[in-house]
């Protein structure tokens, strides 16, 4: 590309709105991509970031109708038609989406799908060009052969292939929503350096959506923050992070560095939890003649303690066994050797039964009361039929005597208002909230019957950026308070760096380090940690 | 895949076995005496004794079910009672009737209900989806035997197109022997396609709105393009096992419309069977019946392994 | 909700419903009088729908028919759901083991035979009536419903809300019936629609063949096969047993589109 085209308007949406069904999605779109740059599109969830990259495709849901105009390239995308869209889908702009998992047909060949993009738009030899792509991406042809189907990839590898499919014939425009939400955070900094090389050699114009600040600021050129379906900020990067952004770009910059109070935090002291050689292992791998598997070792010889009142974060990449052991932690899981001892009690130890839910719950109801949870999915963690106070109630069950329907009543009432919910909400359905106020009601169950310790089990990893920063001031507030020990479990260093007092790296079954929180972002000591920390993207301004 | 269709294989032995044993002991244990029943109130004594000594029926329970399953391996039926013929040459005759039969009408329904369900789903919403989903809402309450009937009514009875019932035998040609299979064919064929048909869009729809539809497009396919090459292909799973599925009451429904037609299959066996109280020929024909609908079971998880790779490790 | 279903649907399985109810105590005529005279009179002021080949009222004939297809199916739903829904739900509760294997082969087991195969084995020894075909049809309706509970309480059991329950301590017994259980009943429901109209279907099927309800009890199956050799000369007694058969099919299939679309969770909650 020639330097005096670097830097033109290549994409310019104006006055764009999108309505579905009589509601306004997107209201008085503006903004511009230019030639061989970056634009961030940040915004939380329902802020319709993802929506005008759609919009920009022509690839609205049924029933949408659009306004405004999209021109690119000297034409109106918005006044096309579908011919000539299809021709510039793929060849002109191309588009990668946020879950890796699902945007390739399981049916068909990496190779094939590569292919098809290229034999689209007309270029001959395509088999070898894909070949070729799928180099460029970093799937070495002999290591990972055009002729894999996509299950025999990794999330990481297939976003490579679904970025091969978006830049095999070579267009101006790509369009990323959300690339490395659903990856790892070594995965998303290797994701990211892929998309800065491409960038640098085919003069590509880079429209990356996301909703993590940190990583637009490593990437973007220009930045657009949007809200509720608007432009709230648009210019260059420096100019909306600096000064001249608006009051709500600065609350999302607040919230992404938010940090508690650090002399706030009160240790109570004493042994809680103490895990001891700690073995758990499934069945996994093919399957020979009759049915059996090998036994994967997902936790391999783990040891660690917690003492009350301490906050510790446990942080590992998936496939780390940090599930596996949360559910051995939890009594929810049978575990092959070691023991995990509570106050000095056995809470679960080796037993020889290999089902999933054993007939009689190992652990005791004493145990289960000190040692609650609160889970990722605000969406998933509830029964959708049953009301808030039968949800917020369930725990009661571990009670030696079960408290009247008056008195279950005040207590969930009582435990509501403290996570700052209206006690009235307690008759309604979960449906009615949303996932800031969910985490909160999980809160609530958590603590219902006065735990001793609570697992946060990627707590915050489902919400935006704003509401995380509540619930975590929240929970700060409720250590601080109550006295509360937590196993803060997370693939989020920036979010862990924060909250806890010490920190677990746990990487393919084992803890590889630990030690106090700060001197390990500050000195890590392995390598596997060092790339982690090195992985994370940070905000201007942070260390 | 090996490792996958063998473990299938040995299932569905497994299956076979145990549904003989079933078959076994509902037919000569429960009634006590088949002798007995076969005969009759009235029969003698003495005509039971021989008719027991006859059959074999002295030895034990477990002697006999061996004796008959092994002889079902070789392909050994036994002996049918009121006809005195090999049951294996009756079984052969009939079958020569009844599976022609079962293929031309399978083949039938999958070849209406394919363009019906891509038509109604790739028209979504509109007139001929409408019209489709109409069609064999109504095509799935309708009886097989009772719209054999009307067919007979309009095609063989008033405008004489076709035979009313019968079945020249294929040694008469078979030109004239499918002439004889059209009529009961299509009325087997219908509730089948209807309900492929709706399986098939609904399989089309659920396909339409993955991911992956979504990367083809943004590569600049066409929808139709997206449809044939994409999502076709991955609705075929959903709708293999439904052919699995349906392949029982396909057997079922031949059946029945070999009594409206008069054709000398399995199902008119069994019945004349029933009626002649001739309980070898029903454990034979039961079982053979049986082991189709295993048969077709096998071959759908094969058709599986063909289809999707992720079964292939 | 889908109105273009319901009403049609709703209409004609009330139809149904209020024919076989009122059958109980009164029908325009009586049925067990054969008047011979009567016979094969088409469509009329005094016989709305004809007489058959024996002088009876066809619009009696069809409503004591519904009785009998409505029990006759009823029963057996209510077989299969009585135990294929605890047999499901413990299958899925005990993944993995002996338990969840007894239960599936058991499934592949009776699957294995259609459900006309089963009930001729049952009347080649036992003899045809109308017990026979529901023990039939309800034997083949368990596995419907133990494989359809089984698939999504496997599902449901994965949910994190149900991990949930088990870090309050509930069982696995507990955790079937309050979470699991009515998070399928919307399924369940459907699926028992469904079952009904089909079993409606088989009923017919079998007492066409002489496998159902014996004589004299009236049923549309065995109206079918009677006028069978009639149809030349009378279609109207092969008409009308059929149309009902579809109707009360085709109203049911409808209802429960309807329904389906009612108790969708994501069209309840929508924001």
């Amino acid at each position: 590309m020639r330097a005096e085209d670097a830097g033109r308007a290549l994409l310019s949406l104006e006055a764009v709105g999108v309505r579905i069904g009589g509601a306004d999605i997107l209201t008085d779109i503006a903004f511009t991509v230019r030639a061989g740059k970056t634009l961030g599109i940040v915004g939380e969830s329902g802020s319709g970031k993802s929506m005008c990259a759609l919009a920009a495709m022509r690839l609205l849901p049924r029933g949408a109708a659009l306004s405004g105009s999209i021109g690119f390239d000297g034409q109106d995308l918005a006044r096309l038609d579908e011919r000539a869209l299809q021709a510039i889908r793929g060849g002109e702009i191309g588009m990668v989406f946020q879950e890796p998992m699902t945007a390739l047909n399981p049916l068909k060949t990496i190779g094939d799908q590569v292919a098809e993009s290229l034999r689209q738009h007309g270029t001959a030899d395509v088999h070898r060009r894909a070949a070729a792509t799928l180099e460029r991406v970093g799937l070495a042809n002999d290591t990972v052969p055009p002729g894999r189907y996509p299950h025999e990839l990794s999330g990481g590898q297939r976003q490579r292939v679904v970025i091969a499919i978006a830049i095999a014939c070579r267009p101006k425009l790509l369009i990323a929503d959300e690339p490395t939400t659903a990856l790892d955070v070594t995965t998303q900094a290797a994701i990211l350096e892929l998309l800065r090389t491409l960038q640098r050699e085919d003069g590509l114009a880079l429209v990356l959506i996301t909703h993590d600040l940190a990583v637009v600021a490593d990437m973007a050129d220009d930045l657009v923050v949007m809200k509720d379906g608007r432009v709230v900020d648009a210019g260059s990067f420096d100019a909306v992070f600096a000064a001249t952004g608006s009051a709500y770009t600065r609350s999302l910059i607040t919230a992404s560095s938010w940090a508690p109070d650090p002399s706030t935090r009160r240790k109570a002291g004493g042994e809680l939890l103490v895990v001891e050689g700690l073995v758990v292992g499934y069945p996994a791998g093919p399957r020979t003649l009759f049915g059996a598997r090998e036994r994967f070792r997902a936790v391999d010889g783990l040891s660690f303690r917690v003492e009350a009142g301490e906050s510790v974060g446990l942080v590992g990449e998936s496939g780390c066994g940090k599930s596996t052991l949360t559910r051995a932690l939890l009594g929810l899981t049978d575990i092959d050797e070691g023991t995990v001892r509570f106050r000095g009690e056995t809470m679960t130890a080796a037993t020889t039964s290999t089902s999933g839910a054993s007939r009689r719950d190992p652990v005791s109801r004493s145990l289960r009361r000190e040692i609650q949870v609160v889970f990722q999915d605000p969406y998933g963690s509830f029964d959708p039929r049953h009301r808030v106070e039968r949800l917020v109630a369930e725990p009661l069950h571990l009670l030696e005597r079960r408290p009247s329907a008056a008195r279950r009543r005040e207590r969930v009432g009582a435990m509501l208002e403290r996570v700052g919910i209206a006690p009235g909400a307690m008759r309604r359905y979960i449906h009615e909230f949303s996932g800031g106020q969910r985490q909160r009601i999980a809160i609530a169950r958590a603590l219902i019957v006065e735990p001793s310790l609570v697992v946060l089990d990627e707590a915050v990893s489902a919400l935006d950026v704003s509401v995380r920063a509540q619930v975590l001031a929240l929970l700060a507030e409720l250590a601080r308070d109550e006295g509360l020990a937590y196993l803060f479990i997370s693939h989020d260093l920036s979010v862990v760096q924060n909250v806890t007092d010490r920190l677990l790296v746990m990487r393919a079954g084992k803890i590889v380090e630990r030690g106090d929180t700060a001197d390990v972002f500050a000195a890590p000591a392995h390598t596997y940690t060092r790339a982690l920390i090195a992985a994370v993207p940070t905000l201007p301004g942070q260390s | 895949m090996i490792a996958y269709l063998a473990r299938r294989a040995l299932v569905l032995a497994a299956t076979l076995v145990v549904a003989s044993l079933v078959v076994f002991t509902t037919i000569e244990i429960v009634p006590g005496d088949p002798a007995a029943y076969m005969l009759g109130l009235n029969a003698s004594p003495e005509t039971v004794m021989a008719l027991r000594r006859e059959l074999g029926l002295e030895r034990s329970g477990f002697a006999r079910y061996l004796d008959w399953s092994t002889g079902m391996l070789r392909g050994d039926f036994g002996v049918s009672y009121t006809y005195r013929t090999p049951i294996a040459g009756m079984i052969a005759d009939r079958v020569t009737v009844s599976l022609p039969l079962a293929l031309f009408a399978l083949t039938l329904a999958i070849a209406v209900a394919l363009p019906a369900g891509l038509l109604a789903a790739s028209r979504r919403g509109g007139a001929l989806d409408t019209a489709v989903m109409g069609f064999t809402q109504i095509g799935i309450a309708v009886p097989n035997f009772w719209f054999a009937m009307l067919l007979v009514l309009l095609f063989a009875i008033e405008l004489r197109w076709l035979p009313s019932g019968g079945f020249p035998g294929w040694q008469a040609g078979v030109g004239t022997a499918l002439r004889a299979l059209i009529l009961p064919s299509i009325a087997l064929a219908l509730p089948q396609a209807a309900i492929l048909a709706r399986v098939l869009r609904s399989a089309l729809l659920d396909t339409l709105g993955e991911d992956y539809i979504r990367t083809a497009r943004a590569k600049g396919l066409s929808p139709r393009a997206t449809l044939w090459r994409h999502a076709l292909r991955n609705a075929m799973i959903p709708v293999l096992t439904i052919i699995g599925l349906q392949f029982s009451f396909l057997l079922a429904g031949a059946i029945i419309i070999e009594n409206v037609f008069f054709l000398p299959g399995l199902g008119r066996l069994v019945f004349q069977s029933i009626a002649s109280r001739d309980l070898v020929v029903v454990e034979s024909v039961v079982m053979l019946l049986v082991f189709a609908v295993v048969m077709v079971t096998f071959l759908v998880d094969l058709a599986y392994a063909w289809v999707d790779p992720r079964l292939r490790r | 909700m889908r109105l273009r279903s319901l009403i049609p649907g709703a209409l004609l399985v009330l139809l149904v419903v209020v024919a076989a109810t009122v059958s109980i105590v009164w029908t325009p005529y009586d049925i067990t009088r054969l008047v011979i005279a009567d016979r094969l009179q088409p469509p009329s002021a005094t016989h709305w729908l004809g007489t058959d080949q024996y002088g009876r009222d066809i619009v009696s004939m069809l409503m004591i028919g519904a009785r009998t297809s409505l029990v006759v199916a009823l029963v057996a739903v209510g077989i299969g759901a009585g135990l294929g829904v605890p047999l499901g739900l413990l299958a899925a509760a005990r993944r993995g083991t002996l338990v969840d294997e007894a239960i599936m082969r058991m499934n592949d087991l009776v699957f294995a035979f259609p459900a006309l195969v089963i009930a001729i084995m049952i009347t080649a020894v036992y003899g045809a009536g109308a017990v026979n075909a529901i023990i039939a049809i309800g034997i083949f309706n368990v596995p419907v419903f133990a494989r359809l509970v089984r698939g999504a309480a496997l599902s449901l059991w994965t949910r994190e809300f149900v991990l949930a329950a088990r870090v309050a301590g509930k069982g696995t017994a507990r955790i079937s019936f309050e979470h699991v259980l009515p998070n399928l009943a919307s399924l369940l429901v459907v699926q028992a629609t469904i079952q009904f109209s089909l079993g409606i279907l088989a009923e017919a099927g079998l007492a066409y063949v002489g496998l159902g309800a014996s004589p004299p009890t009236p049923s549309w199956g065995r109206m079918l096969a009677e006028s069978q050799t009639l149809v030349s000369i009378a279609p109207h007694v092969a008409l009308f047993p059929g149309l009902a058969i579809v109707g009360a099919v085709l109203g049911l299939n409808l209802l429960g589109d309807a329904l389906r679309d009612w108790l969708d969770p994501r069209l309840r909650h929508a924001r």
